[in-house]
């Protein structure tokens, strides 16, 4: 049994009177994917947020949700930060807006690593130009503005910005729902290759059953806020359960 | 395009030779003859005297001869009763003017910025309380409250006797900025907030917080580069209506105060000599003329700059 370094115990989340997520748990182990599945609105991104302390100040978060020997909920302001983009770093949705427009790509990468390492400018730029080599990107574009680059370019920007500072957890949060299926390919490509090299645990977020089924250790079906099913990945098409993974399953659009 | 270029490039040459004009004639205005300051200079015998190129009377021809042979001068602009030149002191009154303007627009925006960044960024019932006192400054008239303020500080530091006479004017002169610095930052709150609330919504600020940017560097690194434009835009379009609010004061007479000049007390004086006897127009001309071109030429800076700030008003 390999020591678990996510563990979220009856994690309860609410928005005012109205509660989005309600009493799950899972944890994650070591080098192991781990993906949530769900409809919109199923709480998944409020889960994902939820670990690193993004959420607004009105949500209510009850629970447990330990990050190695940290406790994420009961964590100062400074603690947070030095886990956030050092040992878990996050992957958006949205790679169009994500990035900042007034900054060079290169410059955006290399905060993270200026924040959390204790490195020179010339290590830090030499840190950047590698994850970009890594993720795809050529070097040469250290100096060039997000406007100049395409969605699936700068999903790989965010891609670098989360493998810069060597995290123990990466969240991706349907880190190719915004992108075609040939960009889409390429993007996973690059994250799971990422994540072998490293031995990364991966928390995968996504509404895709069949890629998830494809790629994950386990599967955790959300509905309304809460978890449905938790089975291993190889399983989750072949012998689903309950009756929404069934649904899930049989919601992809054929062509006749 | 070639064309816009050309005409930026007329546009700050003679912006240049403009500026090096005013500030030569500064140091000229204020150069010492051992006696007294050029634009404090008395002259008892010039006084009064119209532009050396306007139509003279007889009696002024007569009085020409005399400065001239008393070793005096005749000047382009004229001299008021005290027979100093009014050149010098619209230059003199001019460089105050546009300081005072400066300082009360940085004071503005100084705190108009932290106001509205700090309301956008608190949300809420602080932001709602802010964004209502800011409502209820809105509703006061702006210009009695700069009077209360100037006359309430001049009161007190009149009251102090221990204070020289010098230490006095300073104060004077401070207070007059605070009074309109503290008036004229509601525009400003409202604008940043309303920025800062834009900005602070995108993902990208998610996106910094997820790296672990903590929130001075998130403030200085992510916000305030975002909100440079704006603040430029606003200090340049702030600069001109202080220096209108300071020449108003000093002709009421309760901004800047003889003997320093400023171009309102400087109006406020020819003001004083336009009669149907004797109308002595260029001491009211020049001190209005001077005001009215500065606050044009600010104005329009400030927009163009906004145009350019802002690629959705741009035509």
């Amino acid at each position: 049994m390999q020591q678990s370094i996510l563990q979220i115990n009856n994690v309860e989340i609410t928005f005012g009177k109205q509660r989005v997520v309600e009493d799950i748990s899972f944890s994650l182990e070591r080098g192991k994917t781990l993906a949530i599945v769900g409809e919109s609105g199923s709480g998944k991104s409020v889960t994902a947020l939820a670990i690193l302390g993004l959420l607004p100040p009105t949500a209510q978060v009850c629970g447990e949700i330990l990050f190695e020997d940290l406790q994420l909920l009961n964590a100062t302001p400074k603690q947070l930060r030095t886990v956030r983009g050092n040992s878990i770093a996050m992957i958006f949705q949205e790679p169009m807006t994500s990035l900042n427009p007034v900054f060079t790509i290169g410059e955006q990468i290399e905060e993270a690593v200026l924040l959390h390492r204790n490195v020179s400018r010339q290590k830090a730029k030499a840190m950047t130009l590698d994850v970009m080599e890594e993720v795809g990107l050529e070097r040469i574009r250290f100096h060039a503005y997000p406007y100049e680059f395409s969605g699936g370019m700068r999903q790989r920007v965010m891609i670098a910005m989360a493998l810069v500072c060597e995290p123990v957890l990466l969240i991706a949060d349907e880190p190719t729902t915004a992108l075609d299926a040939t960009t889409s390919r390429q993007i996973m490509k690059i994250l799971f290759d990422a994540k072998k090299r490293r031995d990364m645990s991966m928390l995968f977020i996504s509404h895709d059953l069949h890629l998830v089924a494809s790629i994950a250790d386990t599967v955790c079906v959300m509905q309304h806020g809460a978890i449905v099913e938790k089975v291993a990945a190889h399983d989750v098409l072949q012998k689903p359960t309950h009756p929404y993974t069934k649904e899930l399953i049989a919601c992809v659009p054929t062509i006749t | 395009m070639a064309r816009s270029r050309a005409v930026n490039t007329t546009i700050i040459t003679t912006g240049v030779l403009a500026l090096t004009f005013f500030i030569a004639s500064f140091f000229w205005a204020i150069s010492d003859n051992g006696e007294s300051r050029r634009f404090e200079r008395t002259n008892v015998a010039a006084a009064l005297m119209p532009p050396v190129w306007w139509h003279h009377s007889d009696e002024q021809l007569e009085q020409a001869e005399r400065v001239r042979e008393s070793g005096g001068t005749m000047t382009f602009f004229g001299t008021d009763q005290l027979g100093r030149d009014l050149f010098a002191r619209c230059i003199v009154g001019g460089a105050i003017s546009i300081c005072v303007g400066i300082f009360a627009a940085c004071i503005a925006i100084f705190v108009g910025t932290m106001w509205g960044t700090i309301a956008a960024i608190r949300g809420g019932k602080v932001d709602s309380a802010m964004m209502r006192i800011v409502d209820i400054l809105y509703g006061l008239p702006s210009i009695m409250l700069v009077v209360l303020i100037s006359v309430a500080a001049n009161s007190i530091v009149n009251s102090a006797t221990s204070i020289s006479s010098a230490v006095q004017e300073f104060v004077h002169v401070l207070a007059l900025l605070a009074a309109i610095g503290i008036v004229s930052w509601l525009t400003v709150s409202r604008v940043i907030r309303g920025q800062v609330r834009s900005i602070i919504s995108r993902p990208a600020m998610d996106a910094s917080r997820v790296i672990g940017v903590g929130p001075i560097r998130t403030y200085t690194h992510h916000l305030l580069p975002a909100l440079l434009g704006t603040i430029v835009v606003y200090a340049t379009l702030t600069v001109p209506t202080a220096i209108l609010s300071e020449a108003f004061l000093s002709f009421l007479g309760i901004g800047i105060r003889e003997p320093l000049p400023s171009w309102g007390n400087l109006a406020a004086d020819g003001l004083g000599q336009l009669n149907p006897v004797h109308s002595r127009w260029w001491l009211l001309l020049w001190p209005c003329l001077c005001i009215a071109t500065t606050l044009v030429v600010m104005n329009w800076a400030g927009q163009s700059l906004r145009r350019r700030v802002d690629p959705r008003s741009a035509l």
